[in-house]
């Protein structure tokens, strides 16, 4: 015990600075211990951190490091001293950290690096490294105390942020691009409607700001609709569906689709409404274009006759239109038939030639097909069909659906037919006629020579009877004998006439009107091609004539051909056929024209037999026609009409439809 | 050779047909007049005899058939013979219809052709008769005045002395007077004669004018 030993005065002193430098050392002494004790503390608290408390001397050399760097990097504590522990980081980051540790220690600063280690097993772990200087008392230049501490979860948590928010960022800017891109308009609402926001798309397409009534952008006629609609969707929170025109930037409207969903919360609440809003005016454009087409194929298809089909070869079935059902004679529409429906009915003379046909035009690369054959009706009668088809195929060129139309031509074929039939039957009568009419006028120009000789040789022989002084046999044999040949003459040709025109006359009761009606159609089948019209004025009270039909319709023929010819050059070309009765039991048929009528000098000639006449087919010349009239115990002339233009006449013998019921 | 026999009018546009008819005509003893046209003819009627006509139906301009209808209308009732060709029967019926006494084809023989001439003069003559009767029928009556005419109309439709004053609104006296009046100008013995010969003269019966 130092401080309790006596001494002098200067022993009491040196005993008093004695006891007290003992007490001093004594507490540095408890001091160091307890700073000891604290660094001990410091350094189990940092490793129990996880963290590496190490020191280095004034040069930078690493003098004490903390037990975990063993454990954590499997390097012995003695290699790791002075230098050594540089050669745990990673190579590309070792130069680094070496060259900041030396600026630390030189500068004084505190250091502090972060870096990869490798640790036991080979793998590299992100390290954080601090330190700071620390002066001692007497030393010139500073020690140092530093930790370093595994941070590579914090790492990867702050790199996972830092991705999570990139990703985020990214996936906003999507979002907004998208945005931008679509063109639709996309907005949102509170739960109450208010709050609308609308994406830039609204502003670039109406010019509206974002400020102005959206509104207002609605077309007035829509807008009542629009808000009908959305108020009673905000009460009850369904789907939102509207469509309404919107009027753009330059003044004109386009129809948009607004359709509106609420997103909800987990109570079923609703959080906002999302929206958009799309042009479909295109589509409804097209939408009524086609509708319009559509309409228009319809009526088209309805005003004509033809029966629409649409044959889809892949299925191997036939669409028809509804008139298709007229065609078979059906009450009820085809709808839809199997190939075979259609294949079946045609006539079985046909069926194979046009089946392969329209097989060769589908194997092949024509995109038309037409066909004529007889179909089979629902009677089991046939129509005559014109059938025309497109064939529609694939960018490979296989054919895979035809559409076409069918026309029934049967009636315009029996029309054509008793055309056909009455015109053939006019100019084999005509010819027979013709014959007789010729036979007719050989006769009577004949006759009249013959009669003139007869009567000469008759006179004669009376005279020379007469003569009783001087007899005459011979000459009066010979006069005999000339007179019976004239009439033999005469004989032969009543003979001829009558072989010539046998069977061809058949005087019966006719309706004059529809003899007269038939004639015209004959006789004005082309009359749009000749520039002329007609108009027929028939007489109820001249019904029945006793004729033969067809003569007195090549006489009308003839004569309405005579006055188309005429009035070739005239303004007005038309001509009236009319009917009327007479006194004397007889009927006058008129045919007038607008022609430049008949000259005087040509009056009488007209009917004269040998006048030439260029006509042919039906009709038959005015010569023929008027042995026709007169045979009938009629006559045919010809006036020229008050107003201009000719009338040529001719009268029938009436009759009765008792005559009629008689015959 | 005397030409005794009664006119006969030949009408034909043909030259030879007219001169050769009047050339046989004449060797038969009958007087023929050639007519080239149905308008030459017309316009001599008014000057010509009674006499038969030989017509053609088929002539340019005016035919056979006008011919006719203009005789009908000028009360010409001479016979007429239409002269055809062959197979113009429906013609021949027509001209029949309008009056024609017979229809003979061309060539015709002689025999034919007289046969119809026979048969036409024998009905030339009856009609001259009857015409003289008419004519003389027409002279009477014409004597009548207009009463006697009345009071014969009335006779003529069967009517009593008695129902003809009650008629006219006259006394049965009278009645009998104008009556004996009237016999005497007609010259009528009895009322047979008078009643034929009203009829001759065409008077009608009162009953379709007396109500």
């Amino acid at each position: 015990m130092a401080g309790s030993a006596p001494g002098s005065a200067d022993g009491l002193t040196l005993d008093a600075e004695n006891s007290r430098l003992a007490a001093e050392i004594e507490r540095l002494g408890q001091e160091l211990a307890r700073l000891r004790e604290n660094e001990k503390m410091y350094r189990a608290a940092a490793e129990v951190d996880g963290r590496i408390v190490w020191m280095a001397d004034s040069d930078g050399a690493v003098t004490l490091l903390g037990k975990p760097f063993a454990a954590i990097t499997g390097m012995a504590e003695g290699d790791a001293l002075g230098n050594g522990w540089l050669s745990v980081i990673h190579p590309d980051e070792r130069e680094q950290v070496r060259l900041r540790w030396r600026e630390s220690v030189a500068t004084g600063k505190p250091f502090e690096a972060q870096f990869r280690t490798r640790v036991a097993g080979g793998s590299y772990r992100t390290m954080r490294s601090r330190a700071a200087p620390f002066s001692g008392s007497g030393q010139q230049r500073p020690a140092w105390y530093g930790t370093t501490q595994d941070i590579e979860e914090e790492v990867a948590a702050e790199r996972a942020r830092r991705e999570a928010v990139e990703r985020l960022r990214e996936s906003e800017e999507m979002h907004r691009v998208t945005l931008e891109l679509t063109q639709q308009i996309v907005w949102t609402v509170e739960p109450d409607g208010s709050g609308l926001q609308l994406s830039q798309r609204y502003q670039d397409l109406t010019g509206m700001g974002g400020g102005d009534d959206a509104r207002l952008s609605i077309h007035p006629d829509d807008r009542d609709k629009v808000a009908q609609s959305w108020a009673a969707t905000l009460e009850s929170g369904m789907p939102y569906a509207v469509e309404c025109r919107l009027r753009m930037r330059d003044g004109s409207y386009r129809l948009f689709r607004v359709r509106a969903m609420p997103q909800r919360d987990g109570q079923d609440r609703i959080l906002r409404w999302y929206g958009i809003s799309e042009d479909v005016d295109d589509r409804a454009q097209a939408e009524l274009a086609r509708r319009d087409v559509e309409e228009r194929y319809r009526l088209a298809a309805r005003a004509t006759n033809d029966a629409i089909w649409d044959h889809d070869f892949t299925l191997g079935m036939i669409d028809w239109s509804d008139n298709a059902a007229a065609i078979v004679g059906s009450e009820t529409p085809l709808g839809r038939t199997p190939h075979s429906w259609w294949s079946d009915r045609i006539h079985p003379d046909e069926k194979l030639s046009l089946v392969r046909s329209l097989a060769e035009a589908i194997e092949g690369t024509a995109n038309r097909w037409s066909g004529t054959y007889r179909f089979r009706r629902d009677d089991g009668s046939y129509a005559d069909l014109l059938d025309r088809g497109f064939i529609i195929r694939d960018s490979a060129g296989k054919a895979v659906r035809a559409v076409g139309a069918m026309a029934d031509l049967t009636e315009r074929h029996r029309a054509e037919a008793e055309i056909r039939r009455m015109q053939a039957e006019l100019i084999h009568v005509s010819r027979l006629s013709a014959m007789g009419a010729m036979a007719s006028t050989l006769a009577h120009e004949l006759n009249q020579p013959l009669t003139a000789l007869a009567n000469f040789i008759s006179g004669a022989k009376r005279i020379v009877e007469k003569d009783g002084d001087r007899p005459q046999p011979a000459l009066l044999s010979a006069l005999a004998a000339a007179e019976s040949g004239a009439l033999r003459a005469g004989e032969i040709i009543r003979r001829l006439r009558e072989l010539v025109s046998r069977g061809t006359v058949s005087v019966v009761v006719e309706h004059l009107p529809r003899l007269v009606e038939d004639a015209a159609v004959l006789a004005f089948v082309d009359e749009h091609k000749l520039g002329v019209s007609h108009r027929l004025d028939l007489d109820p009270a001249a019904q029945w004539v006793s004729v033969d039909r067809v003569q007195i319709q090549q006489v009308l023929i003839n004569l309405v051909r005579n006055a188309v010819e005429a009035m070739q050059d005239s303004a007005v070309r038309k001509v009236v056929i009319s009917t009327r009765g007479i006194e004397g039991g007889m009927v006058e048929v008129r045919v007038d024209d607008t022609g430049p009528g008949i000259g005087p000098d040509e009056m009488d000639e007209l009917f004269s037999q040998f006048m030439t006449t260029k006509r042919g087919g039906m009709g038959v010349g005015l010569p023929i026609s008027r042995t026709i009239i007169e045979a009938h115990g009629g006559t045919i002339w010809v006036e020229n009409r008050d107003g201009g233009g000719g009338s040529f006449r001719f009268t029938l013998p009436a009759a009765t439809p008792r005559d009629k019921a008689q015959l | 050779m005397t030409l005794s026999s009664p006119n006969v009018y030949v009408i034909d546009d043909d030259r030879d047909v007219r001169r050769s008819l009047s050339f046989l005509l004449g060797a038969a003893e009958i007087r023929s007049h050639p007519f080239g046209s149905g308008s030459d003819f017309l316009e001599a009627l008014p000057d010509l005899e009674p006499g038969c006509v030989l017509l053609d139906l088929r002539m340019p301009q005016i035919d056979g058939f006008a011919v006719m209808a203009e005789l009908a209308a000028r009360n010409v009732d001479w016979p007429v013979i239409v002269m055809t060709g062959h197979g113009e029967v429906p013609l021949a019926v027509r001209a029949m219809k309008l009056g024609a006494v017979d229809f003979i084809e061309k060539p015709f023989s002689e025999q034919a052709l007289l046969a119809c001439f026979d048969q036409a003069f024998g009905l030339l003559r009856d009609r001259q008769r009857t015409g003289v009767r008419r004519r003389e029928a027409h002279k009477r009556a014409a004597l009548l005045t207009a009463r006697e005419r009345d009071v014969l109309q009335s006779l003529l439709a069967g009517q009593s002395n008695k129902e003809i004053a009650q008629a006219l609104g006259i006394s049965l006296r009278t009645v009998e007077m104008h009556r004996g009046n009237m016999m005497d100008r007609l010259g009528a013995s009895s009322l047979a004669e008078a009643l034929t010969l009203a009829m001759e003269a065409g008077l009608k019966p009162t009953s379709d004018r007396v109500a």
